[in-house]
């Protein structure tokens, strides 16, 4: 476990994308219907050659929609992108903004873009003439939740560095998927 | 003796409705000389558009003239034919109409629309010629670069370029007379000065006689030689304008002058010197911390321009006073305005209410805080739903707030429009029954409807004719003081400010450059902008507001 993992105890607070788990679930059903299919229909040995490529669009999947997210923790904010993980420390967040999605002015002058957590909607079509106002009330309300957790944050001295990370298990996991599939393929062709 | 230019006699109009005639002229008489300025005032409803519009015989809808005469240097235009009358307009009697936004015709470039005054008025020939021709209008209208300009479509342009732009298709012929309905009250007092003192050296060079139609005694008493005081159809008094407004005789034309503020005005409802300590005392309620306001404008492509509308403002209002912004159009205002109502979002900076930062607020939290503020907009025709009745706008933020059942919501509804002096019968009717000051009052209970501790006033009164401004704002300091409310009064009219507002905020450019109690931001203004804002009130020296200069 990270020590940025380690530190989000209570009162931490996930914002993701809306759909990206409903869609990991829906994902993994369908992977799982069609590798008992294989099976069922063909044998084992069948489903397991075709095992990668399901498995790799679940990957994708969950890389996109469920890994990347913002997590605004008690001594930071923790933004995972794809495969990038940056926890920032309040101190070192100088603003968080809602453009097309969140955005965070940090204190070395970087901006980190959070392709993870709410993002600027279209305002809803409702029905004809009707359209919903508050489109964009999840993004307002995950922006004004980040913003209430670096107020409420303690001030901490030393102010502990920015720390970037690449996500080591989700990166391991594409190895092993890639590898399997490669072995799925020239086992076919043998 | 020389023959007046215009001579109007015994002018009668009425306006049909059914079978029956409503007479709203009543026999209206006087003379213009040539090159005479001459001022109509008087207040919304009281006949000064109607005359200027049977004048140019351009009445609206039903209305007609049933009686009276009307020559122009000798002719008579009520019995003129249309052809004749067409001949007429634009060659011997130019218009300047009323509202700059909505008089030019929105799908057609200002180019466009002067060539066709041009063409209309025989003014040039040939396509080389009327563009020349309009551009050359543009130009004496004060538009400098008006080539370029000739593509722009109305939206591109300011304010005050369309008024200017409506004052060169008005003066494009020549006329011997120029009609100018409220030429200005839709612009703020520097670029009104600017536009009358075009208007005024443009017509003296020409030897134009200027009609002004205006509910601003002040601008009438700077601009016009003489003055003609108009009450529901009729004249009550007429002069010249200082005699009118330093000895107003008729007891209609001393409440007018009485009414309309000035510099010298004192603060309605001023408290005493201990009860100012009192106040002095009172908690912030609302603060702003360095707001700043950035806006992307788009510039073709995906390319975008940014554009600071509001840049380090800071400002705090102490619980049960008002705080003024003011400042040009364009200047921020608004924009400020908005930022409080959380109907727009600070780009940086900080919106404390009773010290409690906005901008950590979820969304229902939001939704709570508007429960505590509420806006009172400037265009009562354009902020009330016209399709819903009286009772129905009062009673709505109870209904979207969930607040008691439907006869309770009603009840409370009845009981505002008492609070705000309307009778109670008004509540089974539409707002297009109710006049412009009533329909204030409208949108004033309403924004009281659940009782809020802020309320913010944009512009509540720009729109409004003096009497019933005046009104308007004692029922304001009447409620201010009855139930201790904080406002925000936003207005480009400083002679409000000095009879509304405890503390001013002035702000140019998105920045408040001067600021302080209103007292002293008039008798020693620091800032050269300030001062600036302040001697372009129309009248500034004229003995309005019940007190002499």
């Amino acid at each position: 476990m990270t020590p940025e993992q380690s530190s989000a105890s209570a009162g931490a607070t996930s914002l993701r994308n809306r759909g990206g788990v409903a869609l990991l679930v829906i994902c993994t059903a369908l992977a799982l219907v069609l590798l008992v299919d294989a099976a069922v229909r063909a044998d084992v040995g069948t489903a397991l050659l075709l095992a990668p490529w399901p498995l790799l669009v679940l990957w994708g999947v969950y890389v996109v929609g469920v890994a990347s997210r913002v997590r605004a923790q008690r001594d930071g904010v923790f933004v995972q992108n794809l495969l990038r993980r940056t926890f920032a420390p309040w101190p070192r967040v100088r603003r968080i903004d809602m453009r097309w999605q969140i955005e965070i002015a940090l204190d070395d002058g970087s901006r980190l873009t959070c392709f993870g957590g709410p993002g600027r909607r279209r305002p809803q079509r409702l029905g004809p003439g009707r359209t919903k106002e508050d489109a964009n009330g999840d993004a307002d309300d995950a922006v004004a939740a980040l913003r209430r957790a670096k107020a409420n944050a303690e001030r901490v001295s030393p102010v502990p560095p920015i720390r970037r990370r690449w996500d080591l298990p989700a990166i391991v996991a594409l190895l092993v998927l890639v590898a399997w599939a490669v072995i799925a393929v020239l086992l076919t062709q043998v | 003796m020389t023959e007046p230019l215009l001579r109007v006699r015994d002018l009668r109009v009425a306006f049909r409705s059914g079978k029956k005639n409503r007479e709203v002229l009543h026999g209206v008489s006087f003379d213009m000389m040539a090159g005479e300025t001459l001022a109509i005032v008087g207040e919304s409803g009281s006949g000064k558009s109607t005359t200027a519009s049977a004048i140019v015989g351009l009445l609206p809808g039903t209305g007609h003239v049933t009686e009276g005469s009307i020559t122009l240097d000798g002719r008579e235009l009520t019995t003129a034919k249309r052809a004749e009358l067409e001949h007429i307009r634009g060659r011997d009697i130019g218009y300047v109409p009323q509202d700059p936004m909505s008089n030019l015709n929105p799908v057609w470039s200002i180019g466009f629309q002067v060539k066709e005054a041009v063409r209309a008025n025989g003014l040039a020939q040939g396509r080389q010629e009327v563009h020349d021709r309009a551009v050359e209008v543009l130009q004496q209208a004060g538009l400098a670069d008006a080539a370029r300009r000739m593509h722009q479509f109305p939206h591109q342009f300011s304010g005050g370029m369309r008024q200017r732009a409506l004052i060169g298709i008005g003066l494009a012929a020549d006329p011997q007379l120029l009609i100018a309905d409220e030429p200005t009250s839709a612009l703020d007092v520097t670029v009104q000065r600017v536009i009358l003192d075009h208007l005024a050296s443009l017509t003296s060079e020409r030897g134009t006689s200027v009609l002004l139609i205006t509910h601003d005694l002040g601008l009438a008493g700077d601009r016009a030689d003489r003055i003609i005081v108009m009450n529901q159809g009729e004249i009550v008094e007429a002069g010249p304008s200082a005699e009118i407004l330093s000895r107003p005789q008729h007891p209609y034309t001393q409440r007018l002058v009485a009414a309309a503020p000035s510099l010298a005005s004192k603060r309605i409802g001023a408290v005493t010197t201990r009860e100012e300590a009192k106040v002095e005392t009172a908690p912030t309620v609302v603060e702003g911390r360095d707001l700043v306001k950035q806006y992307s404008i788009r510039s073709g492509g995906l390319r975008s321009e940014k554009f600071l509308a509001v840049d380090g403002v800071s400002f705090s209002i102490p619980r049960g006073k008002t705080l003024a912004l003011v400042g040009e159009s364009g200047s921020g205002k608004s924009t400020v305005a908005k930022m409080l109502l959380q109907l727009e979002k600070p780009t940086d900076g900080e919106i404390l209410i009773d010290g409690e930062a906005t901008s950590t607020m979820s969304r229902a939290e939001v939704f709570k805080l508007r429960r505590r503020m509420q806006p009172v907009f400037q265009d009562p025709y354009g902020s009330l739903d016209p399709l819903r009745s009286i009772g129905n706008l009062i009673s709505e933020p109870l209904h979207v707030h969930g607040i008691g059942t439907r006869d309770e919501q009603h009840k409370r509804s009845l009981e505002l429009l008492d609070q705000v002096a309307l009778p109670r019968e008004l509540a089974e009717r539409y707002p297009n029954e109710l006049s412009g000051g009533q329909r204030q009052r409208v949108a004033i209970a309403r924004a009281l409807a659940l009782k809020p501790d802020i309320v913010v006033l944009d512009e509540a009164v720009s729109a409004l004719d003096v009497l019933v401004q005046d009104q308007i704002l004692h029922l304001l300091s009447d409620l201010q003081n009855e139930l201790g409310l904080t406002y925000l009064f936003i207005t480009h009219d400083l002679a409000v400010v000095r009879v509304a507002a405890d503390l001013v905020c002035v702000m140019e450019k998105g920045r408040i450059v001067e600021q302080g109690t209103v007292d002293s931001i008039f008798t020693d203004p620091q800032e050269e902008y300030t001062r600036r804002l302040l001697d372009a009130i129309p009248g500034a020296s004229l003995p309005l507001g019940g007190v002499g200069p």
